[in-house]
């Protein structure tokens, strides 16, 4: 018997062909789909990547060289020539941005990574095992944390001085604590769970317990800090280098160019509207993306 | 509750020796030569040297850290400024105050906006009013401080000439500082006591108190907000060090002379004794208030004692979990 073809049948069987294959729901593609469905944190992500876009392709964004100084257009307001005006010594600010973009995002990313083998890795250890190792690793971190952040950035940025590798080891020093607080929260969370007490009955060794079982279900959780942390560093950088500690002209950090801006606070404060409205979109768009990322991957938390 | 007392108090000594340690360390690798710095230079090489054997400079690095230390408990000796040459302690101690009050204050903002808009949020969850309320608080949450002081001194300073830009001497200049520091901390009251508002509304106690009849308005002042508190509370201590270093950068921005601005102008003058000497002398105030914090929680509220094991740290659960 053949069969029957009807256009209703037709409807539905090229609506079945369209479908495509069921997909095998992992706590990833679950956390992406609760991710997607949130719109503030897609905006995050949104900014998040075109500011990637912009440090990756400064060069060609940028109309001007960053730190050529052209004393022929000293001090000119926003216009067709110059979108974001030019400071006091005639460099054009909206190239400067551009390029402090990429300062601001590496010097971050750097900033994070090391806190997070640092900080984290003791966080890590601390979680994992637990006992008198515990007990040493945190009570260390206590009396890191007894030092206001801010302070002990600015007071190792005091002692090693001004510059780019300085800057990041003082923040890693700085963020230490949080960092192992938060991993070892991580790890404690999994540590209960009965998938590694049943891992741990059939002989799993230590380290395959933490690299294959512990850290996989645990990431989630890390990504969320480990984005937060990148405003937070974005923030301290800038926070420093406005009040003169961290880096040094002509490095384009825009908390810097803030500060070349600073004494035209009335007189030209275009100079300062632009790099101060950088760093809020930047630092608001990241802490967007990881309020998301948390709901998203432990929606627990909200 | 003595014993409670008694033990964190006593937990304090190794954590004061231990930034003293941190202090020192920095110390030891700060550039330029001490003894150099304080006779000039024009000191000859004898003289140079004569000058470290009296400092104890050439002594081993233990022992100096023990006479630091020594010369901290018995003579309040947190080192001499390089440029008045002023102990750093006395020049210090006036400023604590001006800080003190700024922060002070910001903490009294940064709480009531906080736990206002915490309120409103967990009574309202789900709906528009909520949403604002977090993407405001996280905006100045996310924002640093000083782009949030910026923008106030360009409006109200600059633009509108209500209120002074720098400076202290009318008390319209502690507004804007106080404000700044208060806003960065309101995103965490925020979220704190919307969750604590949102699980104690769903309480047995809440149920009742609406059976029995009583008015919304009561139970949420009378019921849910008393009880809701108490992490809010708890959270004070940890914001207490962001206001510190929060005032740190905003001193300088607002020219407040404070602790913040003494370091920060030590700092760019390279005057090391200053910067080290006034971080060490805030983290050991600030660990003490820290402890008055906890410990008056805890009179307040024993139940608090079980949640702050000393020091704040939780202990890991005592699951053995070591494989083979």
């Amino acid at each position: 018997m053949s069969k029957i073809h009807t256009p209703a049948m037709e409807k539905i069987e090229k609506k079945n062909a369209k479908r495509k294959k069921p997909v095998r729901s992992t706590p990833g593609r679950e956390s992406w789909k609760r991710f997607k469905r949130n719109p503030t944190a897609l905006i995050g992500l949104g900014v998040v990547c075109f500011l990637i876009l912009v440090a990756i392709f400064a060069p060609l964004i940028a109309p001007y060289d960053y730190q050529t100084q052209d004393y022929s257009v000293m001090m000119q307001k926003p216009g067709a020539e110059h979108w974001f005006g030019t400071d006091q010594f005639g460099r054009d600010i909206f190239s400067r941005i551009i390029y402090g973009t990429r300062y601001s995002l590496v010097i971050a990313l750097f900033c994070t990574i090391a806190a997070f083998f640092t900080g984290g890795l003791l966080g890590i250890i601390a979680g994992y095992f637990g006992g008198r190792a515990d007990t040493v690793i945190m009570r260390i971190m206590d009396i890191f944390q007894s030092i206001p952040m801010i302070m002990m950035a600015m007071c190792i940025v005091a002692v090693l001085g001004n510059g780019i590798p300085q800057l990041v080891a003082a923040i890693m020093f700085a963020s230490m604590p949080t960092m192992a607080r938060n991993n070892r929260a991580a790890i404690l969370r999994v540590r209960g769970s009965d998938y590694i007490e049943a891992s741990a009955a059939i002989g799993v060794g230590q380290l395959r317990m933490i690299a294959k079982h512990m850290i996989p279900n645990a990431v989630g959780v890390m990504i969320i800090y480990f984005v937060g942390f990148l405003a937070v560093s974005i923030m301290m950088m800038s926070s420093m280098s406005y009040i003169g500690v961290g880096l040094s002209a002509p490095t384009p950090e825009w908390g810097l160019i803030l500060n070349d801006g600073k004494a035209y606070l009335t007189s030209a404060p275009y100079m300062m509207v632009f790099p101060a409205l950088m760093i809020m979109i930047t630092c608001f768009a990241f802490n967007l993306m990881g309020d998301g990322l948390r709901d998203a991957f432990d929606p627990r938390l909200k | 509750m003595l014993k409670y007392i008694v033990k964190r108090i006593l937990y304090l000594i190794p954590i004061l020796l231990g930034v003293s340690a941190i202090i020192f360390a920095l110390k030891t690798i700060t550039p330029g030569d001490p003894a150099r710095q304080i006779l000039g230079n024009e000191a000859s090489e004898e003289q140079v040297q004569a000058k470290r054997e009296e400092l104890g400079l050439n002594d081993p690095v233990v022992v100096q850290y023990l006479r630091y230390i020594g010369g901290i408990v018995t003579g309040g000796d947190f080192g001499d400024s390089y440029r008045t040459g002023e102990p750093v302690l006395s020049e210090i101690v006036p400023r604590l105050w001006t800080s003190a009050k700024i922060t002070f204050g910001a903490v009294i903002i940064g709480a009531a906006v906080g736990v206002l808009l915490g309120i409103i949020s967990a009574l309202k969850k789900y709906t528009w009013a909520d949403s604002l309320v977090l993407v405001i608080s996280m905006f100045f949450q996310s924002v640093p401080e000083f782009v949030v002081a910026l923008v106030l001194i360009m409006i109200f300073a600059v633009n509108l000439h209500l209120l002074p830009a720098t400076g202290l001497e009318s008390w319209q200049g502690y507004i804007m500082p106080m404000l700044c520091i208060g806003l960065s901390s309101v995103a965490g009251y925020t979220r704190i006591t919307r969750s604590s508002m949102l699980e104690v509304l769903g309480e047995d106690y809440i149920r009742t108190a609406r059976a029995k009849g009583q008015s919304e308005s009561n139970i949420t002042v009378h019921h849910a907000l008393r009880n809701a508190m108490i992490p809010v509370a708890q959270s004070v201590g940890t914001n207490l060090g962001n206001a510190i270093g929060g005032g740190m950068v905003l001193e300088t921005v607002f020219g407040v002379p404070g602790v913040g601005k003494y370091i920060v102008d030590s700092i760019t003058q390279r005057n090391y004794p200053s910067v080290l000497g006034g971080a060490l002398i805030i983290a050991m105030v600030l660990t003490v208030i820290n402890l008055i914090v906890d410990v008056s929680f805890v009179l307040i509220d024993p139940r608090l004692k079980t949640t702050i094991i000393s020091g704040g740290a939780k202990r890991a659960p005592k699951k053995k979990i070591k494989a083979a």
